[in-house]
């Protein structure tokens, strides 16, 4: 609703003074349309779980994670180094294409995740794009309280630009995402030397999100069983106490799992072996058309204008 | 002749204030056996199963592997730890990779062993426990079978030759309990020595040939297990039930030893055939 109301506001500030005021009311209602419907088909609540969840059903899950974190990187500076509307849009389609087309990630899926982080983004084209001023001056100003909300026409192109460049990296890191199961991306992370205790952490979190948040609504369907949460008041008092033992059985859960550890003779380092899917010509050709089409583009353009 | 593998001599544990969890405990087990833990909540299993692994170091007496006695670090205790594996009753508890291949590979790059052989530990490991399907995937997506049949990869890999099972049927469906008693023969017949833990009388009585009884921290029995079930006042004392199958046949079969009563259902009905 509020994403919807966002993106239409943000979308008219755009359009407006470029596009006739009939069309930019259209366009902005359009753009309400289409951010309103993906939550017409309700949310699901656990998104985090759910990435790496379809990141392991992925056809490119396979791929190299190195070439995919390079490429994703790869598209992400030159999106901000193009500072182009349109390569953005192109690689923001590339991106998103990769991820529903090769990697078959549901593209309902894929909408939802993408429209999450879109309101931050929203909202921060609000504030680019709007400036207060004494004077009415612009392309458009409101009186409002006395000043005005004017849209200045140079407001109006930076915020495309960022708008279209933030879409276009969250669609490049969703790809990656969306492709990648966590621990290979650990493991990724292990091989370009980021410090080994950053990553035994990064790996036990992992690991424990799952254990914990079993744990967790286990208590909370058994607390609703019991009519816990029939009052706000009792509601509350519920759940501070299922927090308090969660962190009990957290603490139990840790002892017994260090006496597994041991048991298979842990001695202070985790060591795990690790797969390695081998690099193929057809991957990395892929890659390479990946950035070369985004990058030809922004070529072209700065020719055109230079 | 030769000395067991593992031999605990008069061993005591307490984990706090006074009352131990385990005291002078004599246990030993050698290759081949089949031996089952019995004990209500609390007897004192899974600490008799910790200690035989290493986890705890006796607070008093000593473990001896192939008579020599552990010393509790270093290569010794390491030597305890990969010949005598233990699994543990909840998987979330030993499940610790981020793939099934990493969680089997733990033990194996722990012990130290080159590259290759941990692959091919890793694979062999797998292929035996029916889970090289999986390698690939982490473990919270399996269902509570394929952990337990992960966990007993995570020990096969390590080539242990005693292999500890705390309450491996507790969390597992009748079907999975099957399925675990298939792999339990099979490691019997490579020669392993199994201990397992358990409440489930009837499943020790079709599968163990001897039985450990545990009460109150203390060994109160060790024999065979026809002469365990066989023996009323013992198991009242454990506060053990009798399995149905051996109280029927010590009702129908009284001319027969003990050792000969029908162990499986189908084994009884073929007895009663004429
Ligand atoms: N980590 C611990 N800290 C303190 N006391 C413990 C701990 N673990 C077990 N105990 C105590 O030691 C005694 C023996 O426990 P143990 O877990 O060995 O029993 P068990 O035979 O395995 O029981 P169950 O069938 O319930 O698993 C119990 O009285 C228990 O309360
Ligand atoms: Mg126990």
């Amino acid at each position: 609703m509020l994403r919807a109301l966002l993106g239409a506001v943000i979308v008219w500030g755009l359009a407006v003074g470029r596009l006739s005021p009939a069309l930019a009311l259209i366009a902005a209602a359009a753009a309400a349309g289409l951010l309103w419907l993906p939550l017409r088909h309700g949310h699901s609540h656990d998104d985090w779980t759910a990435i790496d969840y379809y990141a392991l059903q992925s056809r490119l899950h396979s791929v190299p994670t190195g070439l995919k974190a390079l490429t994703a990187l790869a598209l992400i500076v030159l999106t901000l180094a193009a500072r182009s509307p349109l390569v953005s849009l192109l690689v923001w389609v590339l991106t998103a294409a990769v991820t529903v087309l090769a990697g078959r990630t549901p593209a309902r899926t894929w909408a939802r995740l993408f429209l999450t982080p879109l309101t931050f983004v929203l909202l921060s084209g609000l504030a680019l794009l709007f400036d207060v001023a004494a004077v009415p001056g612009g392309v458009v100003s409101l009186p409002c309280f006395g000043v005005y909300l004017t849209i200045p026409a140079q407001a109006q192109t930076s915020t495309l630009v960022i708008l279209t460049g933030a879409a276009a990296s969250v669609s490049c890191l969703y790809a990656l995402c969306l492709s990648t199961p966590m621990p290979q991306l650990i493991a990724a992370l292990g091989r370009v030397h980021v410090p080994e205790l950053l990553i035994e952490l990064m790996y036990l979190i992992y690991r424990y999100i799952f254990v914990l948040s079993g744990t967790l609504s286990q208590m909370k369907i058994a607390a609703a069983a019991r009519l816990g949460y029939g009052t706000f008041r009792r509601s509350f008092t519920t759940t501070a106490s299922i927090m308090t033992s969660l962190l009990v059985s957290s603490f139990q859960r840790a002892s017994a799992s260090f006496d597994a550890m041991q048991s298979r003779c842990y001695e202070g380092k985790l060591r795990f072996l690790e797969q390695k899917s081998p690099l193929r010509a057809g991957h990395l050709g892929s890659a390479a058309v990946l950035v070369a089409l985004p990058l030809a583009a922004a070529l072209l353009e700065r020719m055109g204008r230079g | 002749m030769n000395p067991p593998i593992l031999q605990l001599q008069n061993v005591s544990y307490t984990y706090q204030g006074d009352t131990p969890a385990l005291y002078h405990a004599d246990f030993s087990v050698d290759s081949g056996e089949r031996v089952a833990l019995l004990g209500s909540n609390g007897a004192g299993k899974s600490t008799l199963l910790l200690l035989c692994n290493g986890v705890l170091a006796p607070e008093s007496g000593q473990v001896l592997l192939n008579g020599q006695p552990v010393v509790h670090k270093g290569q010794s205790l390491r030597q305890l730890r990969q010949t005598v594996g233990l699994v543990f009753q909840n998987p979330e508890e030993q499940l610790l990779g981020a793939s099934v291949r990493s969680e089997i590979s733990f033990g194996p790059m722990n012990l130290g062993l080159p590259q290759d052989r941990v692959v091919r530990a890793v694979e062999d490991a797998a292929a035996a426990m029916n889970v090289t399907r999986y390698l690939d995937q982490p473990p919270q997506y399996l269902s509570g079978g394929e952990k337990k049949r992960v966990t007993i990869a995570d020990i096969l890999a390590m080539e242990s030759q005693v292999i500890l099972f705390d309450e491996p049927t507790a969390s597992l469906d009748p079907g999975h309990t099957d399925l675990l008693e298939v792999t339990l023969a099979q490691l019997h017949e490579q020669g392993l020595a199994l201990v397992v833990s358990t409440h489930d009388v009837s499943f020790a009585w079709r599968w163990a040939t001897r039985a450990v009884v545990v009460t109150g921290g203390r060994i109160l029995r060790d024999g065979p297990i026809e002469e365990i079930f066989s023996d009323d006042a013992l198991l009242s004392q454990a506060g053990l039930h009798k399995p149905e199958l051996f109280a029927v046949s010590q009702l129908l079969f009284p001319q027969l030893p003990p050792a000969q009563y029908p162990r499986t259902l189908e084994d009884f009905t073929r007895r009663l055939q004429p």
